[in-house]
């Protein structure tokens, strides 16, 4: 899985003189590559769902205190933030499981 | 993937960026294993409003509540941190002012975590002290 830097293309240059700040590497091609797009793209939509749904469920309006059976019965009774539930939900195991993934390669050969 | 030593040293070690990579690691982990309890917690809302609201009362707890505020503040670092990598990702330029925008974006999780902090803290401090704020 690991892309030496002789193997890579010229196109994406080494970051490695830069350190971590900067994430993952760009794998030069294959599925890995998909799973770093992935990361950026669940990551965007993540940014609106995760972001959101921890400023409405947990900061404004009382946060958690005011939730209780009868709160989630109503607030599911709409199909909007059933909808964003659910996208919220699936993005997130994806991009949470296929991340514990990438750091275990880094730490398993 | 597995032996990734730089010219500068381990994996962890002496490089900028690496307190920010670290933190992001660990509040990604922190964030998906919440969220593993949290999928069985909400699960249970099939069982009616006796047992969902006996398991919820758990979350108003004052210190699960400080644990929140932990949450919350894991979720924000990493979303702001997250579009920071994407940025060097996507505009390869932008690497040259790493330094300039890992102050910008650790400024703009730290502001606004102090809203945050106040708006929490406050239900905190009402509900472990018995406080009126
Ligand atoms: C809120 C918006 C979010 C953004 C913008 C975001 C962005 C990112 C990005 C870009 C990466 C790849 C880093 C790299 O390749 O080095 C990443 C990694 C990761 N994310 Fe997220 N993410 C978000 C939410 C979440 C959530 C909700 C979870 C948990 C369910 C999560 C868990 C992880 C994990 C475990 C990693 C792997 C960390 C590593 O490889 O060091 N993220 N995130």
């Amino acid at each position: 899985m690991a892309i030496e830097a002789a193997k890579r293309p010229p196109s994406t240059p080494s970051r490695r003189a830069l350190g971590h700040g900067t994430g993952r590497e760009r794998p030069a091609g294959g599925l890995e590559l998909w799973s770093w797009l992935f990361m950026r793209v669940s990551g965007v939509v993540l940014l609106f769902l995760a972001v959101g749904h921890v400023l409405i469920m947990h900061v404004f309006d009382g946060g958690v205190s005011r939730v209780n059976f009868g709160f989630v019965a109503v607030r599911w009774q709409s199909p909007f933030w059933r909808t964003w539930d659910w996208a919220l939900l699936v993005l997130a195991l994806l991009h949470g499981i296929n991340g514990l993934r990438v750091i275990v390669q880094d730490y398993v050969k | 993937m597995a032996k990734r030593k730089t010219d500068l040293g381990t994996l962890y070690k002496g490089s900028p960026g690496q307190w920010s990579w670290i933190a992001h690691r660990v509040t990604g982990v922190a964030i998906i294993l919440f969220l593993f309890a949290h999928v069985v917690d909400t699960a249970v809302v099939g069982w009616g409003p006796d047992a969902y609201n006996r398991v919820v009362a758990v979350y108003h707890n004052w210190f699960v509540r400080v644990l929140e505020l932990g949450l919350v503040a894991a979720v924000l670092y990493h979303a702001i941190n997250g579009v920071k990598i994407m940025v060097f990702d996507f505009w390869p330029g932008s690497t040259r002012y790493m330094k300039q925008l890992s102050i910008a974006s650790t400024g703009l999780f730290l502001v606004a975590m102090i809203p945050i902090t106040w708006i929490m803290g406050r239900d905190i401090l009402n509900l472990s002290l018995g406080w009126n704020l």
